[in-house]
């Protein structure tokens, strides 16, 4: 074979190639088009159901499958001027009935359930007019009406102190504890109720917060049980159950058997939610707490101090208003009591050491829907009398789409 | 002293290390287009075919002391054929065994080069769509799986997506053009196909005869089968789906497997049609193609033996050449 002719195949596979490659390009360009386009179709002819938009843009769901697994599919709506209209989610349920899927339009912000439809088989029960419309045009998170606690129920057996005035009331130690953290207590009351309790300190030398920093290992309980954030947490619940810090007993050493899992000094939450409680019946927003009432550490703390936290200014400049939004780190799931309906009880207490015990009232009570505290649940469902599993899964599959939301917009804003 | 030597005293520039290169370039485009699709593995699986087949050519020639013993580049084109005619899901060992199968036994064993009954590729392909029909039937979306790391080794086990095999049902006449549908590497990009077929035929190195034969049956096939539902689009869709423009274009092109005559040639291509037709409504669709060729491969021999050329034996075409002839042979014998 001669260099001439070598060169001869070479320039025509060269060529060839290059041909190949411009004629694959380009077809490929116009498939990739046209394809697009019968994949747009196809989801406004699906999607439409619940939310017409010109273009629908699907959402990456593999960062929050483990944390939301039901997701099926999430997509962004936009107009055609590509101007973003909402959001449409899929969430796939299984009940004893069946598989369904919950399709759901939310607004922008995703605090607005537009509509909803069940689709598939599974429980066509679910379908009826009369249940899915309860879901057009509605704020979110919502609950099923037999999940709430009844309010006058509630009221009865803790009634709230009488001549609390609306807002947001905090109180702070003016002085740090040996481990460097001043306590707090943010309190929300709304409606004459303590609604939301916020119990943290801040590091004195700017590190994270108490909470966050035994979150993230650096702040340990010294009996190393339950991290200080989830005891907080509990303590916190209980005090919107209960309404009063006086119900909550302590004994000697300022622990308390009241709450379970909570093995640490109280002292300190109890004390500034009694100033709250005070500043709320006298009409003060903030004040600071005398430096005498110093609550004992309990805990050795490895903070290494970093930057002001975040959170510092909102703790000295409280809203002015009862926010719906849960502030302070909400630690595992495992502490919330499982949603039940309020019982019968009489509220009794029995004594015990130098304190009393009431009654362990966390399953008629509960604090939680599908992990939402309930003072963030919006709209209230009645679900289907002969089918109330199935209803709790859709207001399930709601919810789930509301917090999935939530999430992904506070991540795209950061 | 005068030396003698058998005929054929024409020759033409092509040869037999000449037409396996333009081969090669003519598969150009289906390997390009089988890299777009399905990225790095396919360069993979294409490279150690092609390799594979010819080191196990020349190796088993050298070990039974053939005397043409040496790199044959027919190899590479039999192994860039069965490369392009398999899923791009499949696994290294099943592609060995496909080679080992094709280069020793069906070409090496019936005397190596321009020897074989069969079709290397396609024997090799139907030996492993008979002895691992799983292994060899699942597909890979293309472009979606063009970066996916699918085990080399495993194959379609770790297959993320897999499709059915490319029937191209609901699959628009653009994209069957373009090859965006799951199917074997280089079987699904019929524009590529066409580049490589006109390549060929303006090289001279494809005889339209057979492949003519062939694309014409299995468009008549399809106007009987569809009756008054035929249409131009369906038609071509007959013709660009299931390997058949693939096979007629790079496999009923081959020297060794198909006829010498141009009547034989037709036959063979009317024969292979219509038991693609036959295959694919009664039998394994997936592999209709590639049956019918092989058992049209099978006929070869015999349709030589009946209808041979008689070039030369035309008193007429001989009066008309005499002069060119004789000037040629002054020219061979002066030279010599």
């Amino acid at each position: 074979m001669t260099r001439a002719l070598l060169r001869f195949l070479l320039t025509r596979a060269i060529g060839i190639a290059g041909v190949t490659l411009v004629v694959l390009i380009a077809m490929n360009f116009v498939t990739n088009q046209r394809l697009e386009e019968q994949k747009q179709d196809s989801l406004r002819s699906t999607l439409g159901m619940v939310m017409s938009a010109d273009r629908y843009g699907k959402i990456g769901l593999s960062s929050f499958r483990e944390s939301y697994p039901d997701m099926q599919d999430a997509y962004a709506a936009y107009d055609k001027h590509n101007v973003l209209i909402g959001y449409v989610i899929d969430v796939k349920q299984t009940s004893a009935q069946g598989e369904w899927i919950t399709r759901m339009s939310f607004s922008q912000d995703g605090k607005t359930l537009n509509a909803l439809k069940i689709i598939g088989s599974g429980s066509t029960d679910l379908q009826s007019i009369d249940f899915s419309d309860q879901f057009s045009e509605i704020a979110v998170p919502a609950a099923l009406l037999s999940d709430l606690p009844d309010e006058t129920a509630v009221n009865d057996i803790y009634p709230p102190i009488a001549g609390l005035q609306d807002g947001t009331y905090m109180e702070k130690l003016s002085n740090a504890d040996s481990s460097g953290y001043k306590d707090f207590v943010q309190m929300v009351i709304s409606g004459g109720r303590i609604i939301q309790v916020t119990w943290d300190a801040i590091q004195n030398d700017g590190g994270s917060n108490r909470a966050k920093a035994s979150v993230n290992g650096e702040y340990v309980l010294p009996d190393n049980t339950v991290i200080w954030a989830a005891q907080a947490y509990a303590m916190q619940n209980k005090l919107i159950e209960v309404q009063d810090p006086t119900q909550i007993a302590i004994k000697a050493d300022g622990t308390t058997e009241v709450v379970p899992d909570v093995t640490m000094n109280v002292n300190a939450f109890l004390r500034l939610s009694n100033k709250c409680i005070d500043d709320s019946k006298n009409g003060r927003t903030a004040s600071i707490e005398s430096p005498t009432s110093t609550p004992t550490p309990n805990a050795n703390t490895h903070a290494t101090p970093t930057a002001i936290p975040s959170d510092t200014a909102s703790i000295s400049q409280p809203s002015p208003t009862a926010s719906p939004v849960t502030s302070g780190v909400r630690p595992d799931d495992s502490i919330t009591p499982v949603p039940t309906l309020p019982t019968e009880t009489n509220g009794d207490s029995h004594g015990s050491e130098d304190g009393i015990v009431l009654d362990d009232k966390s399953n008629t009570l509960a604090d939680s829907i599908d992990g939402l505290p309930f003072s963030e649940i919006k709209t209230k469902i009645i679900g289907l009398p002969d089918n109330q599993p199935s209803s709790r899964l859709v207001v399930s599959a709601v919810n789930q789409a509301y917090q999935f939301l939530k999430n992904y917009l506070e991540g795209r804003s950061e | 002293m005068m030396k003698k030597y058998p005929a054929p005293h024409i020759r033409g520039k092509m040869n037999g290390t000449l037409i396996p290169l333009y081969s090669l370039i003519a598969l150009l485009p289906c390997e390009i287009a089988a890299v777009y699709y399905y990225g790095v593995r396919a360069i993979i699986i294409l490279l150690l075919s092609m390799t594979m087949f010819a080191l196990s050519d020349y190796l088993y020639a050298r070990y039974i002391r053939r005397d043409e013993a040496d790199w044959d580049t027919s190899s590479l084109v039999s192994g860039a054929i069965l490369a392009l005619i398999l899923p791009p899901t499949v696994s290294i060992w099943i592609l060995m065994a496909g080679v080992l199968f094709g280069s020793v036994i069906v070409r090496q064993w019936f005397g190596g080069l321009g020897c074989s009954l069969f079709h290397p590729a396609l024997a090799a392909r139907a030996f492993l769509s008979i002895a691992f029909p799983a292994l060899v039937s699942t597909y890979a979306e293309p472009i979606t799986s063009r970066w996916t790391a699918i085990s080399l080794w495993n194959g379609p086990v770790d297959t993320i997506s897999s499709a059915t095999p490319s029937s191209g049902s609901g699959t628009a006449l653009f994209e069957l053009f373009s090859g965006r549908y799951s199917g074997a590497l280089g079987e699904t990009c019929a524009i590529a196909i066409v580049m490589g077929g006109i390549f060929l035929i303006a090289s001279g190195i494809l005889r339209l005869h057979a492949p003519t034969a062939y694309l014409l049956v299995i468009t008549i096939g399809y106007i009987l089968s569809a009756g008054s539902g035929s249409s131009v689009q369906g038609g071509l869709k007959a013709l660009i789906t299931g390997g058949v423009l693939f096979g007629a274009v790079f496999v009923m092109g081959d020297t060794a497997t198909t006829p010498t005559s141009q009547t034989g040639r037709v036959i063979f291509g009317a024969g292979a049609g219509c038991l693609t037709l036959l295959i694919q409504h009664f039998g394994n669709a997936a592999y209709a193609v590639g049956f019918a060729i092989l058992a049209m491969n099978a006929v070869t021999p015999i349709l030589d033996l009946y209808i041979r050329p008689r070039v030369f034996s035309k008193p007429d075409w001989y009066a008309r050449n005499v002069n060119k002839v004789t000037a040629l042979r002054e020219k061979k014998e002066r030279r010599v």
